[in-house]
């Protein structure tokens, strides 16, 4: 495929106004989240967002202050030639001392959230990964989703559900990543890890692998959608029915 | 741009008549036998450079690629094998070597030495890592190409049975021969250091980049053996037919090789990164014609941020979910403090300073902003919660090229036209200087801030093709490298230029403040005429103006 450089040129203006968009958008580039936890996270990378322009534009300011104010006088002349000085000093370790002590409660306190563990799921979907596909297993309904070449499998939750996503692998190392949860974890052979996801929205979500696997890593896709609780089960029966078929 | 290649081409060091320009042939012999540390630098950077060059038109492949979603210009097999090199090269063979040259060079001028302790050993050390490179490289020749397993490398994927490939195993030799002359370049400048100052070269009277390089030499003797060992692990996994990376009969582990990496990939940051402090931090003050403010505390956050960086290796793995969370999580935000003393040493020495703006100036401010954003992503990434949402996305692209990029590239092209008079006594062109400059401080940004997004937005890392609604920005950043392609020829440009001319202003063009000043450029073989006396840390400085010497301590 072959686009002329003024369409490229075009786009890159486009694409500029869309980053530009993307900065003062609610999310500040992040997908909207379609799971509690991932609502979590979004809240978090906005504090982190706003910390870090605070911060950096307090240092870019003066810095700026400082070579506006450098390019009077004159150059031969020397300036004051001053070596430090220890209050200015112990000031600059501890502001950002106390910036970091803080971030780390929230970091702990927001992790806690994230990874908090469901008793008891409402499903539970055993997730295999290989080179280069996936394969979906529902051990309480009987559901077996497997990649077909030429066809992005599709995982189907239930919303307003507490699923549990058990994840293994039989190759290599592979990682579920769903940007809309704003999570994901790696599949390592010989290991067994998962995560737990509230659904809160009907949706249909992109997924990918997200650890490089080898020659098709980018087409490892596949997607996730999200439906009201009667028309999962209905789903799932049909699907048990063609598994079994 | 094999015009990058011309360097390592003599300086004329004890040219009678230097007004004649040196010729490719002079002296061959003379080059491939050198321990003199001067030239030994300059192969070093000179080598870099190629290697620059080579990884940088690899990532115009990959740009190339990425400009449209489908897979329109190379094999998947190619980009892998395109993406995997060009990390490899740009830590292992461009930004380490780079920083160790510019050691080579600075380190005995710094501290007034006639050469490195140990100057056969530093021979043999450029020697092996210009080998383990072209072995490295030389997968290409292979007739299945290079290691494809990306710069980390990742078991189970690098084991034999998911990479079959010679050019894995070149890799593997190729790294473990440059990660060995890293280790002997770390014990001959550690000696240096310690045994060969000058009268009055006390530790605290040293230059910050120098500073830096103990940090790093100290590094480099605790990560590379690391690396090494690994390496030699995961050779014998591939050929031998040990366990120790794989999962079979439950005897391997594969995330051991991650433990090991990161224990080695951390620190490898900060040896990259620590350097090129140094050098923002030798040049601010001159241009600002005042000492570093703060200087213990600049040598201080830099041991600090070195000790650091041991502790902090499996931020790299949260999203295995199999490492202590906390422990690495406040670690790493602990190091942005030391960081941030820094940019305070930088601001603070501007603060009521007398600046002027030439190229190298340009290039540390360049600097200052590129890496202010790496260093504010920096501690985003420690956020647990969040870095599991952009590891292995292009977020992480983004803040490793701002952070690298920063320091490797930025920073290393105001050493070079910082340092470039003193070197070869000559002067790289001003206006092509800045023409690059801005060229290269839009191009990066256009290339990398957008992929800050794409990584928010979900697009991994390593992928050949991607989903359509990734495109727009990726046009943008393809777009962005043309302007950084176009500043590398700018470069290669001035070099050819400067070098048909030779400045008479090159002695000391900058008013430098450090020691390598105070003797001709390019220096003699031996260094040193004459040693001045050195009653400060700014001994060239205070040549010129004895009168402020009684108010300094140190």
């Amino acid at each position: 495929m072959r686009r002329s450089v003024a369409g490229l040129a075009a786009r890159a203006g486009g694409s500029a106004a869309l980053l530009a968009l993307a900065g003062c958008g609610s999310n500040l580039g992040a997908p909207e989240p379609a799971s509690e936890q991932g609502r979590t996270v979004l809240d978090m990378w906005r504090v982190l967002f706003w910390l870090s322009a605070a911060v950096g534009g307090t240092v870019l300011v003066l810095a700026a202050i400082a070579i506006v104010r450098g390019r009077r006088g004159d150059r031969d002349e020397l300036p004051a030639q001053s070596h430090g000085s220890a209050l200015l000093e112990g000031v600059y370790i501890a502001i950002p001392l106390g910036i970091v002590a803080g971030l780390f409660v929230y970091t702990l306190r927001t992790d806690e959230i994230v990874n908090d563990e469901v008793a008891d799921p409402d499903v539970v979907v055993e997730v295999t990964g290989y080179r280069w596909g996936w394969r979906f297993e529902y051990p309480d309904h009987g559901v077996l989703v497997e990649s077909i070449a030429g066809e992005t499998p599709e995982m189907v939750l239930p919303v307003d559900a507490d699923v549990r996503i058990e994840l293994a692998s039989s190759d290599v190392i592979h990682s579920f990543y769903v940007p809309s949860f704003l999570t994901k974890r790696d599949l390592i052979p010989g290991l067994r890890s998962h995560l737990d996801v509230r659904t809160t929205r009907v949706a249909e979500l992109h997924g990918h692998c997200a650890e490089y696997c080898g020659l098709d890593h980018s087409r490892m896709d596949f997607t996730v959608r999200i439906v009201e609780a009667d028309e999962f089960d209905a789903w799932a029966d049909e699907t048990a029915r063609e598994s079994t078929r | 741009m094999t015009t990058l290649a011309d360097p390592p081409a003599p300086a004329p060091d004890d040219a009678p008549e230097p007004a004649r320009p040196p010729r490719l042939g002079d002296g061959l012999a003379d080059w491939l036998t050198t321990t003199d540390h001067k030239k030994i630098g300059l192969l070093y950077m000179g080598s870099a450079l190629v290697f620059f060059a080579v990884g940088g038109l690899l990532a115009t492949v990959m740009r190339a690629e990425l400009a449209t979603p489908e897979l329109d210009l190379v094999s998947r097999e190619t980009y892998n094998q395109v993406f995997t090199m060009h990390g490899t090269i740009m830590m292992f063979l461009f930004a380490v070597p780079m920083a160790t040259g510019l050691a080579n060079y600075l380190v005995p001028l710094h501290i007034g030495a006639p050469d490195m302790a140990f100057p056969r050993l530093n021979a043999l050390s450029y020697w092996l890592f210009l080998g383990g490179g072209i072995v490295v490289l030389s997968g290409f020749l292979t007739s299945k190409g290079a290691a494809d397993f990306g710069w980390t490398a990742f078991t189970p994927l690098s084991n034999a049975t998911y990479t079959e490939t010679i050019g894995a195993d070149l890799w593997i030799v190729g790294l473990g021969l440059t990660g060995i002359a890293s280790v002997i370049g770390a014990v001959n400048i550690l000696t240096t250091v310690i045994s060969m100052r000058a009268p009055g070269m006390t530790m605290f009277r040293m230059p910050v980049f120098t500073w830096s390089m103990v940090a790093v030499s100290f590094l480099m003797l605790m990560a590379f053996p690391v690396l090494t060992a690994a390496m030699v692990m995961l050779f014998t996994d591939r050929n031998l037919g040990t366990h120790f990376y794989d999962v079979v009969d439950g005897a391997g582990m594969p995330l051991l090789w991650q433990h090991l990496f990161w224990f080695f990939g951390h620190p490898e940051v900060y040896i990259v990164a620590l350097p090129f402090f140094g050098v923002v931090g030798e040049i601010i003050p001159v241009f600002s014609r005042k000492p570093l403010f703060g200087y213990v505390a600049f040598v201080i956050a830099t041991m600090a941020i070195a000790a650091y960086s041991f502790t902090t290796w499996a931020h790299h793995m949260f999203a295995t979910g199999e490492v202590l969370f906390p422990f690495f999580s406040g670690l790493t935000l602990i190091i942005a403090v030391p960081t941030g003393v820094k940019f305070f040493n930088w601001t603070f020495t501007m603060w009521g300073g007398r600046l002027s703006f030439e190229t190298p100036m340009l290039y540390a401010l360049g600097f200052f902003v590129v890496f202010l954003i790496g260093g504010l992503t920096g501690p985003m990434l420690a956020a647990i919660s969040f870095d599991v949402h952009v590891h292995d996305t292009y977020f992480v692209v983004a803040h490793m090229h701002y952070v690298l990029f920063g320091s490797a590239v930025f920073a290393m092209f105001g050493a070079i036209y910082f340092w470039f008079p003193k070197m070869t006594g000559r002067r790289l062109g001003e206006g092509l200087g800045k023409a690059q400059f801005w060229c290269l401080l839009l191009g990066f940004n256009l290339t990398f801030f957008p992929q800050h997004v794409l990584g928010l937005e979900g697009m991994p890392r390593r992928y050949a093709q991607y989903d359509d609604r990734y495109a727009d920005l990726n046009v943008l950043s393809s777009v962005g490298h043309l302007f950084t392609l176009v500043a590398a020829v700018l470069f290669a440009v001035n070099l050819v230029r400067s070098w048909r001319r030779v400045a008479p202003d090159a002695e000391d063009p900058w008013g430098g403040h450090t020691l390598e000043w105070a003797t001709s450029s390019p220096p003699p073989p031996h260094n040193f005429d004459r040693i001045p006396p050195i009653r400060s840390r700014q001994p060239a400085f205070h040549l010129r103006h004895p009168e402020l010497l009684e108010e300094v301590d140190g």
